[in-house]
């Protein structure tokens, strides 16, 4: 039955799906933050994370740093503030196109 | 392209949803250089923590102050002010994004060659963890979000990954975009945005594994 080439390729895309290494784990816990992902995958992923306490701490940390990520934007500030420099610069320019517009305001 | 946030540039948006009628035409005391001392600061951490080049950051809450200063029309105050400045500098950054994701190439992704293919080197079961690269248990990983070096870390090492990735991942974790939104945004194929997120928690995980959870009391200026 192996002759059959189409046959032969679903059988090995269904054993992949179900019997994934650790190194798919990897991407399908990571696509599983991001899309639903495709059923027999999901089996294979319950399956394997019986059995491999690596991908499953793997997987809780990928949930963590994905939540952690949301506090990024509004962590405490770390790289400075707007240098000096720069805010009289950007106050300068903004002089210059205010009074522009109020130039060409009748 | 329903959200708002999807926008080109607000300043080219028609003055009507959303943008209502002008208060400040006419007149009304309109002091711009107030944003800077005010919002400066805001603006410019906002604007270098999803663009990662100070110079660069400084020209964007440049250009997002001007902008707003022409449309200024278009703010009623519903929002707060800082939230409408933070609007409008957030669409530019969109839309360089936007542009430079047709320029940029993909050379970006030799990046985790290396470290990825050790990660899963193993004599036994090819392709399972390798036992010295293999995720450790991080012990108060919660502790961890309170603490300023945490974050230090953690800018740290996002701002090791190439920029391509760094983009998708920051929209995706940080702003909460939906995975059909950057698609649509920066024109790449769902496939190619899901590789790069997988990449970028891979190298971010074992970045912030190997230089907060395991060298915790000696944290590293630069990992």
């Amino acid at each position: 039955m192996h002759d059959h080439p189409h046959y032969g390729s679903v059988l090995s895309r269904t054993r992949e799906a179900l019997l994934p290494n650790c190194r798919e784990m990897t991407l399908r816990s990571s696509l599983a933050l991001d899309a639903p992902v495709p059923v027999t995958q999901r089996v294979g992923m319950v399956v394997h994370l019986l059995f491999c306490g690596l991908c499953r701490r793997y997987r809780a940390q990928l949930v963590w740093l994905s939540r952690a990520s949301k506090g990024a934007a509004s962590a405490p500030k770390l790289r400075g503030s707007l240098p000096p420099k720069a805010n009289m610069r950007i106050k300068h320019s903004l002089r210059t196109a205010a009074a522009s517009i109020a130039g060409s305001v009748p | 392209m329903t959200s708002p946030r999807l926008h080109p540039d607000p300043a080219s948006l028609p003055t009507g949803a959303g943008h209502p009628a002008p208060p400040a035409a006419d007149g009304t005391r309109l002091d711009p250089e107030r944003w800077v001392d005010e919002h400066g600061d805001y603006l410019f951490h906002f604007a270098l923590s999803r663009l990662r080049d100070p110079v660069l950051a400084e020209d964007f809450v440049q250009e997002a102050l001007l902008g707003a200063l022409r449309s200024h029309g278009r703010f009623e105050g519903r929002s707060s002010e800082r939230s409408w400045l933070t609007g409008i500098l957030k669409n530019k950054i969109l839309d360089h994004f936007r542009k430079a994701g047709r320029e940029t190439s993909f050379t970006d992704l030799e990046f985790y060659g290396e470290e990825e293919g050790r990660t899963f080197e193993n004599q036994a079961f090819p392709d399972h963890w390798n036992a010295t690269l293999a995720p450790s248990e991080w012990t108060d990983a919660g502790g961890a979000l309170d603490r300023e070096e945490f974050w230090r870390v953690f800018h740290s090492c996002s701002g090791k990954l190439p920029e391509r990735t760094a983009r998708v991942f920051i929209l995706r974790e940080v702003d909460d975009m939906s995975s059909d939104q950057i698609c649509a945004t920066l024109g790449i194929s769902p496939n190619n945005l899901w590789v790069m997120l997988h990449r970028a928690r891979l190298a971010l995980r074992r970045c912030l594994e190997v230089n907060w959870f395991a060298a915790r009391g000696s944290v590293e200026e630069e990992p």
